[in-house]
């Protein structure tokens, strides 16, 4: 049986106010540059 | 989508390959981001593979060019993601920021790596801070990886 899994994303980036409560957030962001060269079909 | 610069593209195919005086290896790659401390530049428009995307206005911890004590980086091994930044970058607006994507470059500006905000635009107003979460190697709030 296994562990229930988690959706939870690391934050990669957050707004916070003058207060210092967090206002906005969103995930990582992952950059995947391609160095792949095709194939010719 | 790619999200590296087409000049760094050709700089590595050309390092790599016999594009040297008779066949030796090409010496294009050099230093092409330079030899001090890269930038973390936030464009308030989409940055491509050819150009920068349109710097946000200075703010309070933000400056023109981006934020420039990123912390050294993780490097990669065995072919791995590097995450960027060590240590989390913040800046306050004084003009109200609408936050696209970014630019990892040298410090005189020379593109590196490029990619847009997850969930952006994301919007900050006057009085509000913006971060990128710093943090050591998959933990920090970009991951740049090529495969």
């Amino acid at each position: 049986m296994g562990e229930p899994t988690s959706e939870e994303q690391p934050v990669g980036w957050q707004v916070t106010g003058p207060d210092g409560n967090v206002v906005a957030s969103g995930p990582q962001t992952v950059l995947e540059a391609s160095a792949d060269a095709g194939e010719e079909t | 989508m790619a999200a590296i610069d087409q000049t760094l593209v050709s700089l590595i195919l050309n390092a790599l390959t016999p594009t040297g005086a008779a066949g030796i290896p090409g010496t294009a790659l050099g230093t092409p981001v330079g030899t001090t401390a890269m930038k973390l530049r936030l464009n308030s428009t989409a940055s491509t593979a050819t150009a920068a995307g349109t710097e946000i206005a200075n703010g309070t911890g933000y400056a023109a060019g981006g934020w420039t004590s990123l912390g050294a980086s993780t490097a990669s091994s065995a072919g791995g993601a590097v995450g960027v930044p060590l240590t989390t970058q913040s800046a306050t607006a004084t003009a109200a920021w609408s936050i696209v994507s970014f630019d990892l470059t040298g410090n005189a500006a020379q593109r590196s790596w490029w990619g847009l905000f997850n969930a952006q635009p994301i919007v900050v107003g006057i009085g509000n801070t913006f971060q990128v979460t710093g943090g050591s190697g998959a933990a920090a709030g970009i991951q740049i990886s090529l495969t």
